[in-house]
Order: structure tokens, then sequence, then C-alpha cells
């Protein structure tokens, strides 16, 4: 029952934003000048891997983890190498969450809050959530 | 519910149409603003069929220095699958012609444009939200008193509309607006994110003079940012000034020690200008430092070694 709410949620709003894409250029490997695009993709990669990390750290996002027996610092350690998109996937969800309010949105928050939780956790491969993802 | 909640309740109710009935606030005008405010120094071009998107490029881009007409745009913008321009084709299209585009949002931000006296082109929609019928129309002025805008829109000049009506129109479009500016014009709320972004959009399209102008504001407005210093560097060698260039990579060193893009393209610069033992150091630095860019950084000392006389 929690699986196909979640999977319905996926649908509606992850499969959209991989199928977005990212116009990030591919770094070149070639000697010569490194392109103002590509240092601007690198301090956007930086700023969005704060913000997950920042996420990471929250009591209450800790505290799922833990339920779901993941091991938090694991965790922090795979997101170094989590790919752009996925980072951009994850930290706009973030950023759709409720900050609260009355007992109808606190239900719905807690459900999008574990969704996001375990997104970002299948995305980590540290738990096996969602089929789509890889 | 009571008959008390239900009567509090029909209010509420009452009272939010009310607020969309009447339309949205005014933003707060400069002291000693005028109550009409037209920009001046645009020309009109009525639009073709479907060609909203090109006719308001056209008038945005002859207004900022860059003269052009809806037609030389058509092949750019038109895409005929799609009955209309993009708007990632119009912000392609002004930076082709060496134009900042800054996208802006809200009543605020777009009253304030027009007391600077610059034009926005705007996304409506002019049908229903299940139903869309995108437009793009061009913001030439307002009147407080009469709480309207001026639109060249279609084929219609300085056209009146109610802010009201304007105002859900593009609303549905998402309140999105665009600036096209000649270089060296900050948008009156800059952010700086936004205008680097703008700037390395010139790059992308290798608009080497105005991506020049564009990151010198930006280090003039920003000067303690790592990127516009970059990005000035960057130009000016484009440029084939490599002087400019190592001023530019030596400033972004000094910002951000730790930077090894600046170290490298700072190599690049001072090898360009035969200053090879210098250029040598930098390169070496760049690789201590590392991160995502080591392999470039190792080519480039690479490159140096090979080039630097009598080594």
């Amino acid at each position: 029952m929690q699986r196909y709410y979640f999977k319905s949620l996926i649908i509606l709003v992850i499969i959209p934003c991989f199928m977005l894409g990212l116009t990030l250029r591919p770094v070149q490997v070639r000697a010569g000048m490194v392109a103002t695009a590509d240092v601007v993709a690198l301090a956007n990669r930086d700023a969005l891997q704060a913000k997950v990390a920042a996420f990471v750290e929250r009591q209450d996002v800790r505290q799922v983890m833990v339920r779901q027996g993941v091991n938090v610092e694991e965790a922090r350690n795979r997101l170094q190498v989590m790919s752009d998109a996925e980072l951009m996937a994850v930290a706009e969800q973030i950023d759709k969450l409720p900050a609260g309010g009355d007992a109808a949105g606190a239900i719905v928050g807690a459900a999008l809050l574990i969704f996001v939780i375990l997104l970002l956790t299948d995305l980590l491969g540290l738990t096996d959530v969602f089929p789509f993802v890889n | 519910m009571t008959a008390a909640g239900l009567f509090f309740f029909g209010c509420a109710l009452l009272l939010s149409a009310c607020a969309s009935l009447s339309g949205p606030d005014l933003p707060v005008a400069p002291p000693g603003g005028a109550a009409r405010v037209i920009v001046r120094g645009g020309p009109f071009y009525p639009q073709e069929k479907y060609q909203c998107g090109p006719a308001s490029l056209a008038m945005l881009l002859t207004w900022s220095g860059a003269a052009t007409t809806p037609e030389a745009l058509v092949p750019e913008i038109y895409t005929p699958a799609r009955r209309g321009g993009l708007q990632s084709a119009l912000i392609a299209g002004a930076r082709r012609h060496g134009r900042i585009a800054y996208p802006i949002a809200g009543l605020e931000m777009l009253f304030a444009e027009i007391e600077a006296g610059r034009p926005v082109l705007v996304l409506q929609n002019l049908a229903f939200s299940w139903y869309p019928k995108w437009h793009y129309a061009v913001v030439v002025g307002y009147d407080r008193h009469e709480r309207v805008v001026f639109l060249h829109t279609g084929t219609r000049e300085n056209e009146k509309i109610s802010l009201r009506l304007f105002n859900n129109t593009w609303a549905r479009g998402g309140f999105w607006g665009l600036l096209v500016l000649e270089p060296s014009l900050l948008p009156v709320k800059v952010d700086a994110a936004a205008w680097l972004d703008a700037a390395v959009g010139l790059e992308l399209a290798e608009q080497w003079p105005a991506a020049a102008v564009a990151f010198g504001k930006a280090s003039e407005r920003w000067p303690q940012n790592h990127t516009a210093w970059i990005g000035l560097g960057n130009s000016r060698f484009s440029l084939h000034d490599s002087e400019g260039a190592a001023l530019a990579f030596e400033r972004a060193t000094r910002l951000q020690p730790e930077s090894g893009v600046a170290h490298n393209n700072l190599a690049q610069a001072l090898a360009a200008m035969g200053r090879y033992d210098e250029a040598l150091t930098a390169a070496r630095r760049a690789v201590t430092l590392g991160g995502p860019f080591l392999e470039q950084f190792r080519a480039t000392l690479a490159k140096i070694e090979t080039a630097a006389p009598g080594l």
C-alpha cells in the first residue's frame, strides 16, 4: 500500500525531472583553459551537495534512515559520488518539503519526507525500495 | 458547521474573490516617480502569424542596439513543428547577438525595469490553463493612476491593458519575463548567479567581446566573486589579450588560493606570453591542488614543459 503510494508520487514527480536532463557540459580533458561554464557547473554541484548534506544532518531525517536500517555515516560518504542529475533531483524534492502546519499538512509532509529519504538512500545504493532506481 | 462559521467562511471566500477581481497590488512607486512611464527608443514590429516570439525579440534586440528584424530571427527562433518560439530559443537568440538575456519574474521587477527605461519581453497565456494559448509580447510602459500597462502585442502598438487582466494572463505564464541588454547594463535588481549565468551564455555562444564586458561588469560589481574573474580571464584570452587574462586569473588566485582552475588558466596565459618559469610554477600548483579537473591540469603542465625552451 505504501509502495503504491510512493510509486505514483514518483511517476508524477521524479521521472519528469530525470527526463529533463541536465545541461551541464562534459568536462573535456585537453590541455588549456578550463571554461567558465565548467567552473559554474562545479560551483553549482558544490551548492547542491551542501544542500543534500545538510538534509542528511537533520534529526528527523536521521531517525527515518536508522529505522530503515541505513548506515548514516555511509550515506554521507556516498554523497560525494552522486551524479549531478541525482543530486539535482533530490535537491528539488527537498525544496518541495512543507515546513509544517496543520494536522493534514503534517501527514502529507511525513509521507513526502519518507519518500525523499528513501529516494535518496536508494540513489546512494543503501536501500532498494523503488524498482526504477538502478 | 455553525451558522456563524458558515458566515465567516462565506466572507472569507468573498474577500479572496474580491482580491483577484481588483487585481494585483501596485509595486511601490520610487520617490518622485511619475504616474505614467513609457520606454522610449524601441521600434514596433507587428507580428506575422505565430511569429510573436521573433517579433518581440527583434524589438528588444533593436532597442538594445543590435538592430534586426523579425524575418531575420525567424529561422533561429521559429520552429515549424512547434508553431512558435520557446523561451530557451529566445534566450539563445539574444545571446547569439551578443546580448545579456536576463530572466525576470513578477510585477516589482517588471516595473523597476520599465522605470529604468528598459522594455521587457513577457510570456502570457491568453486562454485557459487547461487549453493554453501562449503569446509573447513586449511591455513598454505603465500608468499607475489608470492601473494599466502598455504592450506592443501582436499587430497592436502601445496597446493599453488593465493591470488585472495583464497580471492574470502573465500569472499563467509563471510571471516570466526577459530583459535583453547590452552587456554593460546591469538589471535594476541584479543577482550575481543569474548575471554570471547570462555571461556564461555569451561565452558558450562564442561572443567574446560581449562576454568580456559582461564578466568585467561582474568583477566590478562583485569583486570577491571567483567565477567573475575566471570568466573575465577566459574572455580576454579568447580575444588574444594574454596579459589582461593573466591579470584576471592572478586576481582569482588571490581570492581563492585553493582554486586549481585559477592557477591552471593563469599558467596558460603566462605561457602564451613566453613567461615560462612563472607558467610552470602556476601549472604545478594547479596539479598539486587537484580536484575534478586534475587530468586537464596535468595536460597543461605537460604542454608547458614541452613548449618551454631549455628544458
